[in-house]
């Protein structure tokens, strides 16, 4: 099984391979589920277009991805809505 | 990025205290008897001994760690199996904490006219509570760290702790 540490790192890995990021991506949620099988990590970042639209507010995006506990595999990505 | 908000939140609010929400109040307890305990629980496997080691380095910078009743009722109810698995050595290690942390009450009808009551629960208001009152909040809660910090209040999330002791 991986750790917490591999399991984010796959999930940042995984973003800055999407998206033009322009700040380290933050670790906000580390959650495992109750069976074990996959880890739940939400990064905040701040990508290029958001920032150009900062003064409209934050501009921090939050992303949610599933990670295979097993193998590291990213399984999903979903937006996490922080209102 | 990290340490800086670190300096800030230390130098603001060292003098006033501490107050760990309920999910990093287990992972000290379950801690406290045994790291390899953690991967039992549910409430608790998303931690490793690494992470018990740092919040306790971490809350050892305080003076004045500060506790409500609902957040120790909460744990209880969270870690009741563990412990009866484990000769009841949680909650008696829970006793000792219990015992050098002062403990902070408000009634729950107070605590039920907090703005986060009604989304987050009654030991989330009892630790806004105490935001409101200069202390410093560490919480692995995204939503409890955001209703805490865009008041203006102090709160640290635990994971960002986390990232930087991993780098």
């Amino acid at each position: 099984m991986i750790t917490a540490k591999q399991a984010a790192s796959e999930a940042a890995t995984y973003l800055a391979d999407l998206v033009p990021i322009i700040s380290m991506p933050l670790i906000e949620e580390v959650e495992l589920s109750n069976d074990r099988s996959i880890w739940r990590i939400t990064l905040s970042y701040t990508s290029q277009e958001s920032a150009q639209l900062a003064f409209l507010g934050n501009a921090k995006s939050y992303k949610v991805f599933s990670i295979d506990a097993e193998n590291g595999q990213v399984l999903a990505m979903k937006i996490r809505d922080t209102k | 990025m990290i340490q800086s908000e670190l300096i800030f939140l230390l130098r603001r609010h060292r003098q006033a205290g501490v107050v760990i929400d309920t999910n990093l109040f287990l992972l000290l307890a379950v801690g406290a008897v045994d790291c390899n305990l953690l991967s039992e629980s549910s409430k608790t496997h998303q931690f490793d001994r690494e992470d018990y080691l740092l919040l306790a380095r971490f809350c050892s910078v305080f003076t004045r760690h500060v506790i409500t009743p609902p957040i120790v009722t909460e744990a209880c109810n969270l870690l009741d199996t563990l412990n009866r698995g484990n000769e009841n050595k949680i909650f008696l290690a829970l006793r000792g904490m219990l015992a050098m942390m002062k403990e902070s009450h408000r009634s729950s009808a107070h605590l039920a006219g907090s703005p986060v009551f009604s989304s987050l629960g009654l030991a989330d208001a009892s630790i806004f509570a105490l935001a409101e009152r200069n202390l410093l909040v560490v919480t692995d809660d995204l939503e409890l760290h955001g209703h805490i910090s865009t008041r203006g209040f102090g709160s640290l999330n635990f994971n960002h702790l986390r990232t930087w002791n991993w780098r």
